[in-house]
């Protein structure tokens, strides 16, 4: 579980970018994290993922304080960036390697898991090449395989459909879905509504840095007029917050 | 995680480092023609030599700023004072490996002139340290500029000294230590390089811990 409480990020002293937010990503949930551009999505994921640390508030995983024990909390975490580039000069099963290292997954069963993931992803492959050589599609499958050696509890991602053939995004759904029912949770932000309509067990909604809904879509749907597509509720629930 | 860090380094800059390599070989080469033929200026390519191997460390900075691989790294289970130690480790792993490569060499050449093997390998012991009092001024330079307006700071760091030098040497102020005075002093030099480390690493630290990405 992902719990922030009261959580403010002010970039040099003047611009908040994120005000008091409070919410939680539960267990067993696919929750959407969704908003306009600059409303403090990526703002807020890297305060949950590390990069960033929060001027105000508190983050747990799984009740670890970020803050308080950054190591044991980021263990917790698989995290899938929209940036896929930061590992270009390394082969796909180096990055793989490294990330399984960094985690400490035991060397024992590391072969196993690896084979089996890039066999699900269509990857096996293209692991003896450099990260460089492949498409941005399969950029974003081997960070979701080195996101995911470590078997997280808690797993977040970024934009993580972008550039993904329809293939690999219905693998990818159909993992976040079973990450979930496995009693585990999992954040994404996203722009595409109606991937979040299909596959978001709650939404969370932001705007300007503020929570302006969270709640399941049914709950969203409530005070609308019937009939009206997510797309629509979104951009009126934005435009009036 | 140490290990982790560096390996992802320096296998991100494989490339670079087998140029690298390549043009140390170059300089390995003249050394050993300078030294056959009894040529001197060699103590100032040993210096060279092995500040040029640590400059390794800014191509890791500009490739990390570039793939957003700084930024990302606080994802991982490692702590920042991880991060920038790695980079040291990284500079000392670079510099060391340039030095034995011209201790090597050195000592090749004087087993062919006859002379004792350890004859003058204390020089490159000089150049080590005094590219690691260099590094100590540039990496902190680099988490704080970032790469591209670091160089900048690199450059002035380097001309600097070579400036206050010209102008004393004009002014007719020379500044002359035996090869022995050296070798005998080299325990305090060696001392206040790693407390200059040090303090360059504590300094990178602070810089690095309030960075935001």
């Amino acid at each position: 579980m992902i719990c922030l409480e009261h959580v403010s990020k002010v970039y040099s002293g003047m611009h908040k970018a994120v005000d008091d937010c409070t919410f939680s990503v539960e267990d067993g949930k696919i929750t959407g994290f969704i908003g306009p551009n600059g409303a403090g999505k990526t703002t807020t994921l890297k305060m949950i993922t590390g990069i960033l640390e929060a001027t105000e508030g508190t983050i747990t995983l799984d009740g670890s304080d970020i803050r308080k024990k950054p190591i044991e909390a980021k263990k917790k975490i698989g995290f899938v960036s929209d940036n896929p580039d930061s590992f270009l000069r390394l082969r796909g099963l180096e990055y793989l390697n490294f990330m399984a290292d960094i985690y400490d997954v035991p060397t024992e069963g590391r072969r196993e898991k690896i084979r089996d993931m890039a066999e699900r992803f269509e990857m096996t492959d293209a692991l003896g090449d450099k990260i460089l050589s492949y498409s941005h599609g399969m950029r974003q499958k081997i960070m979701v395989m080195g996101a995911l050696l470590h078997d997280p509890s808690l797993w977040v991602l970024d934009e993580p459909l972008t550039g993904l053939d329809p293939k690999a995004a219905f693998e990818l759904k159909e993992m976040m879905r079973e990450h979930a029912d496995s009693g585990r949770a999992v954040l994404f932000s996203t722009h595409v509504l109606e991937v979040a309509e299909k596959l978001c067990d709650k939404v969370i909604i932001i705007n300007k840095g503020h929570i302006v809904f969270q709640g399941t879509l049914a709950q969203l749907r409530e005070g609308y007029a019937e009939g009206m597509s997510l797309e629509e509720i979104f951009l009126a629930v934005t435009e009036h917050a | 995680m140490m290990r982790g860090l560096l390996r992802n380094d320096f296998m991100t800059m494989r490339k670079v480092i087998l140029l690298y390599v390549a043009i140390l070989a170059f300089y390995y080469i003249l050394m050993l023609v300078q030294r056959g033929t009894g040529g001197n200026g060699v103590e100032g390519m040993q210096f060279i030599v092995v500040l040029f191997s640590a400059m390794i460390v800014i191509y890791s900075f500009s490739y990390g700023e570039k793939s957003g691989w700084l930024g990302y790294v606080n994802v991982l289970p490692v702590t920042r004072t991880q991060v920038v130690v790695s980079k040291y480790l990284m500079t000392v792993i670079c510099m060391c490996a340039a030095a034995a490569g011209g201790m090597a060499i050195q000592a090749a050449v004087n087993l062919t002139a006859g002379k004792d093997p350890l004859d003058g390998l204390f020089y490159m012991g000089i150049a080590l340290m005094g590219a690691a009092a260099f590094m100590s001024v540039v990496i902190p330079l680099l988490f704080w500029l970032g790469s591209e307006r670091g160089r900048v700071a690199v450059i002035l760091v380097f001309m600097i000294p070579f400036a206050v030098l010209l102008l004393m040497e004009k002014q007719g102020i020379r500044i002359s230590v035996s090869g022995g005075t050296l070798e005998r002093l080299m325990p305090v030099l060696a001392a206040g390089t790693m407390v200059l480390l040090a303090v360059s690493c504590l300094v990178s630290l602070s810089i690095y811990k309030h960075k935001e990405f």
